[in-house]
């Protein structure tokens, strides 16, 4: 049989919903945010403008821009791009519908039409990396970033490519009465979004940390999934060293505190920094990079979905040099 | 890669079954019709290819009714009950489904609703979560949103799960409604044509838009199975950054898709029997689909025969991967390899022309070509026999 390689994670970036791209930078959210405005860090990664994307794309293609940044070294233009998202461009796409649904469309505008096009961030993303590549968007709920992840995990694995940019973006939208439809949130969780990235390689050298792996569960609660997602767990977690839960925003406190006492872990709130949102977890694992580190971590990510189904996401994030 | 193909399932502008879709394309009948789904500015005179009216119960969601009847057929071809694919993956591409979210704006708006929730909820993933639940679905649900290649790169992620063993089966549904939305936004980019499809004339100008849901079980060869005759043995998937509507027209990045998916399959351009091109009989991406198979095959004569599906189903966008695999395949089992409806002069520009008459199918690879929307392009190689 043969030897599955590593999955190194080479650089990192997430952008919250304040437009903060560093943990220096980040802060709580007391309330529904506004969206950011990210046009003059798209200037500056790509040297351009993009007077026709959406603040979806801008999203993303600022995320993937810092990863692949951050990471130092050029990235392999045959690199696959694996993207991630729940809602997609919702901006553009909401205000086009109105326009076709309400009657005397017209003449709509083409762009607004491109822009809601399920994939054309990923292009977007792929043309400013400058990547001639396999490139897919996933969107499946909550599990998005974990099934995109899953599969740029494998293409390295399997020795498919030598690197890959996987990553996740959602926008907010307001009214909250009318995002909440699309993204149906409890009474005081608040509305989110962002973005997170990982450039990942099968060349430890310079990386900063390893995918783990992506375990889905059938079962969402109980003992029955508790032990079940220790199981899963189980195995990436190592002696001395540390762990920690970040919870997803499909877990409540209780459950999540029981999880984290029976895995010996601690508990990594992100979601009071970026909100809730479908692919969160990409911010939440992304942002496990922000900041130097003394130590070796473990970080996994649990959720799940409305469909009784529970997914984790695992990562290792290695020492980094103290400034 | 060595993948089986267990089963085969559509639902087209021909109705339910691959039988009626066989019968369509055997004697050339066009399905196209007038939209009659929402009322849209200058769609009069345009023809698209539509669920025939009557085929789903009254009220039912079109896409879960489709998929329903779709799925029923590959089981069935399969010699599968819904049991057997409770631990399978499923696995959807789509372009977004957004007729659903059409009809909670209109029925919201016929209540009274102020202000109806425009988009509907939970996403272009909601379907496939939806459609799992109720199968009783226990691995993986994934759903591809690459626009007209997304069930094309269902069949490849599926294929990729089977290979590495993170399911035994899977079930790849391509799913499209054809919302007013898009219409009204091939619309807005002038790529809808008045004359139909015309895959490679010298006269195309444009797309003819269909729905379709199209459905293929694959799974692995570790598995018991009655006889079965068809394989997946390949794939690719390449993103041409050129331009996001439009792609170049010198061929290069389609080229390299294909001589991937060549490669992936282990075979060599001179094993390709014969090609089910992408086609879509608008002007530039038939010219560089021509210039691509120029660039792998050689030389002009060297191009294998090919053919061309969306004259008879129309552009069936993030359905087109897996309706057109289940049709190519059922003609294929049927012992041909059909003519292109809509062909009918050949452009100087281009220099080769696709079938014009059905040639007899034998064993061996054949290719399947998708391009889309985001640069995005999809090769996959069949094997027969």
């Amino acid at each position: 049989m043969t030897m599955k390689r590593r999955t190194y994670i080479l650089g990192a970036a997430a952008i919250g919903p304040l437009g903060d791209t560093t943990e220096a930078s980040r802060r709580t959210l007391k309330a529904d945010p506004a969206t950011a405005d990210l046009s003059n860090l798209v200037l500056e990664l790509t040297g351009q403008e993009m007077r026709r994307a959406g603040h979806f794309t801008e999203l993303a293609i600022a995320g993937a821009g810092l990863a692949v940044r951050r990471a130092g070294a050029r990235l392999d233009p045959l690199s696959p791009l694996f993207f991630a998202t729940g809602l997609g461009e919702v901006h553009n796409t909401v205000a086009l519908f109105k326009q076709v649904m309400e009657g005397g469309a017209g003449s709509t505008s083409p762009y607004a039409f491109v822009n809601s096009v399920s994939n054309t961030a990923a292009f977007q993303v792929a043309k400013s990396a400058g990547l001639v590549s396999p490139n897919l968007t996933f969107s499946q709920e909550e599990f998005s970033f974990e099934c995109a992840l899953r599969f740029a995990a494998a293409e390295i694995e399997d020795g498919l490519a030598a690197g890959a940019l996987v990553g996740g973006t959602d926008e907010l939208s307001h009214p909250r009465h009318e995002h909440i439809k699309r993204l149906p949130l409890k009474e005081g969780e608040i509305m989110g979004e962002g973005c997170g990235w990982l450039r990942l390689g099968s060349d430890g050298a310079g990386a900063i940390g390893e995918a783990l792996g992506v375990v889905e569960l059938q079962i969402d609660a109980g003992e029955e999934w508790a032990a079940a997602l220790c199981g899963a767990i189980g195995p990436w977690i190592e002696e001395g060293v540390d762990a920690f839960l970040m919870p997803g925003f499909r877990m409540d406190g209780a459950e999540t505190a029981a999880l984290a006492g029976r895995l010996d872990a601690g508990v990594k709130d992100y979601l009071k920094y970026c909100g809730c949102f479908h692919t969160a977890s990409a911010f939440g694992l992304a942002s496990v990079f922000d900041g130097p580190r003394k130590t070796e971590a473990v970080y996994v990510h649990v959720n799940r979905n409305a469909e009784g189904r529970a997914i984790c996401a695992g990562i290792k994030a290695y020492p980094t040099p103290l400034p | 890669m060595d993948i089986r193909i267990r089963g085969i399932g559509s639902v087209s502008s021909y109705g339910a079954g691959i039988e009626a879709l066989l019968d369509g394309v055997s004697a050339a009948l066009p399905s196209a019709s007038e939209y009659w789904a929402f009322p849209l500015p200058n769609a009069a005179g345009f023809k698209v290819n539509q669920f025939p009216p009557g085929l789903f119960g009254p009220g039912a969601d079109p896409a879960d009714a489709a998929f329903g009847l779709a799925l029923g057929e590959a089981l069935e071809d399969a010699e599968l009950r819904r049991a057997d694919i409770r631990d399978s993956a499923l696995i959807v591409g789509t372009s977004g489904l957004l007729s659903e979210a059409e009809s909670i704006y209109l029925a919201e708006k016929a209540q009274g609703v102020a202000e109806p929730c425009p988009v509907g909820v939970r996403g272009t993933g909601r379907a496939a979560s939806r459609l799992a639940g109720g199968l009783g679905i226990r691995g993986p649900v994934v759903t591809i949103t690459t626009a007209c290649t997304s069930s094309a790169n269902a069949i490849l992620v599926a294929g990729r799960m089977i290979e590495r063993g993170d399911a035994k089966r899977a079930v790849v549904a391509g799913i499209e409604t054809l919302p007013a939305f898009t219409l009204n936004g091939f619309a807005s980019l002038m790529l809808r044509s008045p004359f139909g499809c015309r895959p490679f004339d010298a006269l195309r100008n444009g797309v003819q838009l269909g729905m379709a849901c199209g459905v293929v079980i694959l799974e692995s060869t570790d598995l018991p199975s009655p006889p079965k005759k068809d394989a997946l043995a390949g794939g690719a998937n390449v993103c041409d950054t050129h331009n996001i509507i439009s792609t170049n027209l010198d061929g290069r990045v389609a080229a390299a898709v294909i001589s991937s998916a060549i490669g992936r399959a282990g075979i060599t351009p001179g094993d390709i029997a014969a090609i089910k091109a992408h086609g879509t009989g608008s002007v530039d991406n038939d010219a560089t689909e021509a210039a691509a198979m120029k660039l792998v095959f050689g030389r002009d004569d060297s191009v294998p025969p090919f053919t061309g599906l969306k004259g008879y189903i129309g552009h069936t966008l993030g359905a087109c991967g897996a309706i057109e695999a289940a049709a190519f395949l059922g003609c294929l089992r049927a012992g041909l390899i059909p003519a292109t409806l809509g062909f009918g002069k050949t452009d100087p520009s281009i220099g080769i022309a696709p079938l014009t008459r059905p040639i007899e199918a034998a064993s061996g690879h054949y290719m399947l070509n998708f391009f889309g929307f985001g640069g995005n392009n999809t090769s996959l190689i069949f094997r027969r026999g």
